[in-house]
């Protein structure tokens, strides 16, 4: 059994719920929502390897809801025993993992021979799995990788427990303790450097221990050396790594309170009567989850409050109790009334305007998880540990929140979320919408694509779903070619209120189109995505008005926009049509020179380079 | 753990690992008889019986087993030790 994945709950009858799926004449679309449901469950390799079997069939269907990912696999070690287990902790998340194994340790040849298996495959992402010091120039690696529009995923070394000379060994050169040491360390600062995605295998071996992981007939018999009995746990680590590189990994973590961040029910003991803080054991230990809880959220994971309670009782620790750690202001959605909690966490996605799948619910009591599990599938429910001194644990090793690097917008969306929450109230207050937006005092700034804004730019198309025309993915290796394509117009939109800065909110890509019979020449519509923050605020229309002064300064002569739809981008169904481009043949065509720029409230600034163009709300 | 009760456990554990209820496994059975026991199931195998039997087994007698009937007196010395 996977000891090591224990924020998934155990399930009561495996076989038999395989069985229905297997026999069921369901089709794929349906079977593979199915399976998926089952892979959120701890399972050990057998079952693994069932579920996979029936898994593979499904993979090349394409299934609302799933994203699809090839992932290259290269590595100085067996491998094909993990791919079930990587699979379907992809399938975990929502993601068709297609994987390709490389030949057994060779890395550099596969990765810089232009027409080798790998990249016959077209990968969106590499994993690198060297086994051994002897690596060489990874840097040179990485770059071929991205040079190919695919994203790298460096695993790092396993440090045996082998000494030489003894205690000593890790400050002594040529040890392989001292020699994996210092590479890990290196591999770790370049990847930061360079913003490749760090797989860390050592933490993982540490975790299991080194003892049982390294299983040294299996190495010398079949050159495995991840084993078996934890692929589990390495696939999830792999998955999660997949799932951050697509954009897909949680943002938001909703909280129940009376045992959970503090001991006891506030509702019946009071202020006085709840255990918190120094003093207990206990309340030392939910101290420091809050504490925890705090670091998140500050590094741009949003906390929301779903609670059963009269909203007053529950809102009275946060602002009288001296030891919590949390306060009002840094929970950004407070939901708290005495509804069912699938009604709480909707109103949250709701409030926030995120995905439900967006949401990771943490709660002390076993029916609240069942019913959200049953209620609301797509919401991630740890099963969270008895004792509160394991909730950092649990929530830290289940890895919902896993970031591949911090952007400087990561750290400000909670704040984004919080003045939304204010902006809601305001738009209830304020009867006249002209009035609200104008109210709103929004100031949006546009620039074309720059290399420090390039993870944000790759973090939004990878994850906009709703307002999103074409909902085209690009690696952050695509968005530079698309920087440094010269025949493309690129946008990155930024807007600010008087609430605050929203950051970048929307994203898009032109691209010039061969002049058609009459010698006209047009831009076609690659990319058109908005964040729902600011959705209903006029952002869309500002951003054509930008759009259009900067093609009609390079002379085209129309716009040329598709809709592509998806089970999620409903929203922006009648985008072309609500902004006056016309219908042509097989897409939106707007014709710049009878443009007229639409009336907003919204104060834009175009900059590139030294250009600058303003236009006063 | 006799030697039928083994025989017995080890057959469901190759029923878990080639996922196929009606194999029957008898002394005489070897890899050719079975057409998914490859090189990578077959440390699948010696995983699964690991851990069902609660047992280690050597580099050494990993590579020595011939046949079904040599796997089953293996994991019955193992058990006995």
């Amino acid at each position: 059994m996977n000891d090591f994945l224990d924020w998934l709950p155990l399930h009561e009858d495996f076989p038999e719920s395989l069985r229905r799926i297997k026999e069921s004449n369901a089709p794929p679309v349906e079977r593979l929502p199915a399976l998926a449901e089952l892979a959120n469950y701890r399972l050990d390799f057998l079952q693994i390897s069932k579920l996979d079997s029936l898994l593979q069939p499904l993979l090349s269907d394409p299934a609302p809801g799933f994203i699809s990912v090839k992932l290259g696999i290269l590595a100085g070690s067996t491998m094909d025993h993990l791919l079930p287990a990587l699979r379907v902790s992809a399938l975990r998340r929502k993601i068709r993992l297609h994987c390709y194994l490389g030949p057994f340790d060779q890395i550099h040849q596969e990765v810089l021979t232009p027409n080798s298996g790998l990249w016959e495959f077209r990968p969106d992402m590499v994993l690198l799995a060297p086994q051994g010091s002897d690596f060489g120039d990874w840097k040179q690696l990485w770059k071929a990788v991205v040079s190919h529009g695919a994203a790298v995923i460096q695993q790092n070394m396993a440090i045996s427990p082998l000494r030489i000379f003894g205690e000593a060994d890790r400050g002594l050169p040529g040890t392989p303790a001292c020699e994996l040491g210092e590479l890990n360390l290196h591999l770790a600062r370049d990847a930061a450097e360079e913003g490749v995605a760090l797989l860390d295998l050592e933490e993982l071996a540490s975790r299991v221990g080194k003892e049982t992981w390294f299983d040294w007939p299996l190495w010398y018999h079949a050159k495995q050396a991840i084993p078996l009995a934890h692929a589990a746990l390495w696939g999830d680590h792999v998955a999660r790594l997949v799932a951050a590189l697509r954009g897909a990994s949680r943002k938001c973590l909703a909280l129940d309170l009376d045992n959970t961040l503090w001991g006891g029910v506030i509702g019946d003991e009071g202020l006085e009567g709840i255990e918190l803080g120094s003093g207990s054991a206990l309340g030392e230990a939910y101290q420091a989850f809050q504490t925890y809880l705090k670091r998140l959220k500050e590094r741009g994971v949003i906390l929301a409050v779903s609670s059963k309670n009269d909203e007053r009782n529950a809102r009275l620790p946060f602002e009288r109790h001296p030891e919590m750690r949390l306060r009002l202001e840094d929970m950004s959605c407070f939901v708290s009334h005495w509804n069912d909690k699938a009604t709480q966490l909707k109103q949250i996605a709701q409030t926030l305007n995120i995905g439900l799948d967006a949401i990771v619910f943490f709660d002390d009591n076993p029916v609240e998880r069942a019913f959200i599990r049953e209620a609301l599938p797509m919401v991630a429910v740890p099963e969270v540990p008895k004792d509160p001194a394991g909730y950092i644990g649990c929530l830290s090793s289940a890895g919902y929140f896993e970031a591949l690097r911090l952007t400087p917008d990561d750290a400000q969306r909670t704040s984004h979320y919080a003045a939304n929450q204010k902006r809601e109230v305001l738009k209830n207050e304020s009867h006249d919408l002209e009035g609200f937006l104008r109210g709103l005092d929004m100031r949006m700034t546009v620039e074309p694509f720059d290399p420090v804004s390039r993870p944000r730019i790759a973090q939004l198309v990878n994850k906009s779903n709703q307002f999103n025309l074409t909902t085209r993915r690009y690696t952050e290796a695509q968005v530079q070619q698309w920087e440094q394509t010269s025949d493309a117009l690129t946008f990155q939109i930024r807007l600010l209120d008087r609430f605050g800065d929203n950051g970048m909110i929307s994203v898009v890509i032109l691209q010039a189109l061969g002049p058609d019979q009459e010698g006209r020449r047009g831009l076609r519509i690659d990319t058109w995505l908005m964040s729902c923050r600011v959705l209903g605020r006029q952002v869309e229309r500002e951003v054509l008005n930008v759009i259009v002064a900067q093609a009609k300064r390079r002379n085209y002569d129309f716009l040329r926009g598709e809709y592509i739809p998806t089970e999620k981008n409903g929203l922006v169904r009648d985008h072309y049509q609500n902004l006056g481009f016309k219908q042509g043949r097989a897409a939106w065509i707007l014709d710049l020179k009878a443009y007229q720029p639409w009336r907003t409230t919204i104060q834009s600034n175009y900059h590139e380079g030294s250009l600058e163009y303003t236009h006063d709300a | 753990m006799t030697r039928e009760l083994i025989q017995q456990e080890l057959t469901s554990v190759f029923r878990d690992v080639f996922d196929n209820e009606t194999i029957l496994i008898t002394d005489q059975t070897t890899a050719k008889d079975i057409p998914q026991w490859d090189s990578l199931n077959h440390i699948n195998l010696i995983i699964a019986a690991e851990q069902r039997f609660k047992i280690k087994f050597l580099t050494a007698e990993i590579t020595r087993l011939a046949n079904v009937g040599q796997f089953v007196e293996l994991i019955l010395k193992k058990t006995k030790s």
